[in-house]
């Protein structure tokens, strides 16, 4: 008699349900290149360029794989006129103020020794001036904004956000310098935790806000088309 | 007439010492920019930041330079 509560063995090849079958497999595919990188070449003057598009051979420590810098700003070169001023009165000072009689006080030994204080003084005020112009940038990637600040000698603070989270983009340039040396501000405020950015006397504002529009445009046809998550 | 009145003590040898306090404490600057350096291309990887590097131990050299002298010269 047979038993009609054994179940039948199943085939050994499992079937996916119809639904599985009907969903697109996807695979890990490489991030397609975007539209905005077809149309520009690199311009990156100099390793002091202040507005470095598409630069090469630059990257940064939050950096994500397959993130690439599309610009690199600093501050314009004329707002460093100041202290390279006074940083070329320091040097020839000790030269000029041999005629008077400031350090006749002091014994030869202690002279020359001032000298040389004053000279390594003067150094140490041209790394400060330089390292804080050279390091604190603003990096726009095709994926996010970073703001690079460096308060003093030992505190940096970095924030960054997303591109698609950027709301509102706005610039000033007011002055007859800034506007002379075609350099201003941007702001940007942001949906993210911090709500404004701000990237500060750098070159080409007007340039600027446009990429970031156009980078703005971007990131919401790939939404659209699905193609990030 | 050079000894400090009370003390006794010459006033060239005590402004050595100070001077030698002075880039001692000059010295330690000079390290923390060495220090911050690093940290600043550590942050911003550019092709020149090796010889931003090498002008901080630069710097440093100069600092150590400065505090030798005083030690001999004054």
């Amino acid at each position: 008699m047979p038993d009609i509560f054994i179940s039948h063995k199943k085939e050994d090849s499992p079937q996916k349900p119809e639904i599985m079958e009907q969903l697109p497999i996807h695979e890990e595919s490489p991030r397609p290149e975007r539209n905005f990188y077809k149309d520009r070449k690199s311009v990156h003057r100099h390793p002091l360029s202040p507005y470095a598009l598409l630069p090469a051979n630059v990257s940064f420590e939050t950096k994500n794989d397959g993130e690439k810098v599309v610009l690199l700003l600093r501050r314009h070169p004329i707002t460093n006129l100041g202290w390279l001023i006074v940083f070329v009165i320091m040097l020839f000072a000790p030269s000029v103020l041999s005629g008077f009689p400031l350090l006749d006080f002091l014994p030869d030994n202690f002279r020359f020794i001032a000298v040389l204080s004053w000279y390594m003084i003067s150094t140490a005020y041209f790394l400060e001036n330089f390292l804080s112009w050279f390091f604190n940038v603003n990096i726009i990637t095709d994926e996010r904004i970073i703001d690079v600040d460096f308060y003093n000698l030992i505190y940096k603070h970095v924030t960054d956000a997303e591109t698609n989270k950027i709301q509102d983009v706005s610039y000033n340039m007011g002055g007859v310098i800034r506007t002379m040396f075609d350099y201003g501000d941007v702001l940007i405020q942001t949906a993210s935790e911090i709500p404004n950015l701000e990237f500060l006397a750098i070159p080409h504002p007007s340039q600027v806000v446009k990429l970031l529009q156009e980078l703005r445009i971007e990131e919401q046809v790939e939404a659209l088309e699905g193609r990030i998550s | 007439m050079d000894n400090i009145p009370l003390l006794g003590i010459n006033v060239w040898v005590a402004a050595k010492y100070f001077a030698i306090v002075g880039y001692l404490v000059y010295l330690v600057f000079a390290l923390v920019v060495v220090k911050q350096t690093a940290m600043m291309v550590g942050t911003l990887e550019v092709p020149i930041g090796r010889f931003i590097k090498y002008l901080s131990y630069a710097h440093l050299l100069f600092a150590i330079g400065v505090l030798a002298l005083a030690f001999m010269v004054l």
